[in-house]
């Protein structure tokens, strides 16, 4: 059972993000597009570099790590 | 006080994004650069009390260059554009990329060598600043932005402090870990099928490829 809720809980999250960006989208928004935040957070250096290490992350977590 | 002053010549950037592109470094204090560098350094020494050490490492390194940076300790980097961030370089490469991730045996020295190697290039192409994105700035609701970047910020965080409660909470034995499953593991196996895997590489490529294109004037 708490197997279940722990999973509904990672579902709930990507169903959040993606009706935040779904939202951003829509005309008369109140949040502006996933999109042009993203542009906004990216033209500076320390936010830029912070998420693309995130990103590499991922990648070196999932196809690499085990390795070591 | 400082923090208005960070605030107000930040929102001074986002309307004249001419002027963001000329202005001085961030400094520690601003916004937009300490609180970033708290992520990255409470994310580094997770990654140590958790047993990966490397990965731990690399956070932490990351979090003290940038941290350098922003005292003014290094040097600045020229903003000319590097040819190798051009779409043209970029997508045959990612290409190549995906082709030995999906079929090289997973957890490979192939895998290792071709993942840092994709580190190495994009932390050297997102270190240098460059011309703002054309359209980041005045057109935008800085009400909706904020509130947008609060709501995304807290989505964000409560899927990781979900991972995070997960994590531990299975920690103690298999039949933990099987209640209270991190991410990985539920992402884990499906790396281990050959279709999994490529659509799961192709999202990773797609992602950094995005991120690599976007605050630049396109």
């Amino acid at each position: 059972m708490t197997r279940v809720i722990v999973i509904c809980g990672f579902v709930l999250c990507g169903l959040a993000l993606a009706a935040l960006a779904l939202d951003g989208r829509r005309e008369g928004s109140k949040l502006v597009p996933f999109g042009s935040l993203l542009d906004r957070v990216m033209a500076s250096r320390v936010p830029r570099v912070t998420l693309v290490l995130f990103w590499w992350w991922l990648g070196w977590h999932f196809l690499v790590l085990e390795a070591l | 006080m400082t923090g208005v002053v960070a605030v107000r010549r930040e929102r001074e950037e986002t309307t004249h994004p001419e002027a963001a592109s000329s202005a001085p470094r961030p400094r520690l204090r601003s916004l937009t650069v300490w609180p970033w560098l708290v992520v990255l350094a409470f994310t580094g020494c997770f990654h140590l009390y958790r047993g990966a050490p490397i990965d731990g490492v690399v956070y932490l390194l990351v979090a003290l260059a940038l941290a350098l940076d922003a005292s003014g300790v290094l040097p600045t980097v020229s903003r000319a554009s590097s040819p190798a961030a051009r779409p043209l370089v970029l997508i045959p490469a990612a290409a190549l990329c995906g082709v030995v991730l999906v079929f090289a045996p997973r957890h490979s020295v192939a895998d290792g060598i071709v993942v840092v190697a994709i580190g190495a290039t994009v932390l050297a192409l997102a270190w240098p600043d460059r011309s703002p994105a054309s359209g980041t700035g005045a057109e935008l609701d800085g009400r909706a932005l904020r509130r947008s970047a609060v709501l995304w910020a807290t989505a964000s965080i409560l899927g990781c402090l979900w991972e995070l409660g997960a994590f531990f909470l299975g920690q103690s034995s298999p039949t933990a870990e099987y209640d209270f499953p991190p991410l990985s593991t539920l992402v884990g196996p499906l790396l281990d099928e050959p279709l999994g895997r490529a659509v799961l590489v192709t999202l990773w490529l797609l992602g950094g490829f995005a991120l690599l294109r976007r605050g630049v004037r396109r």
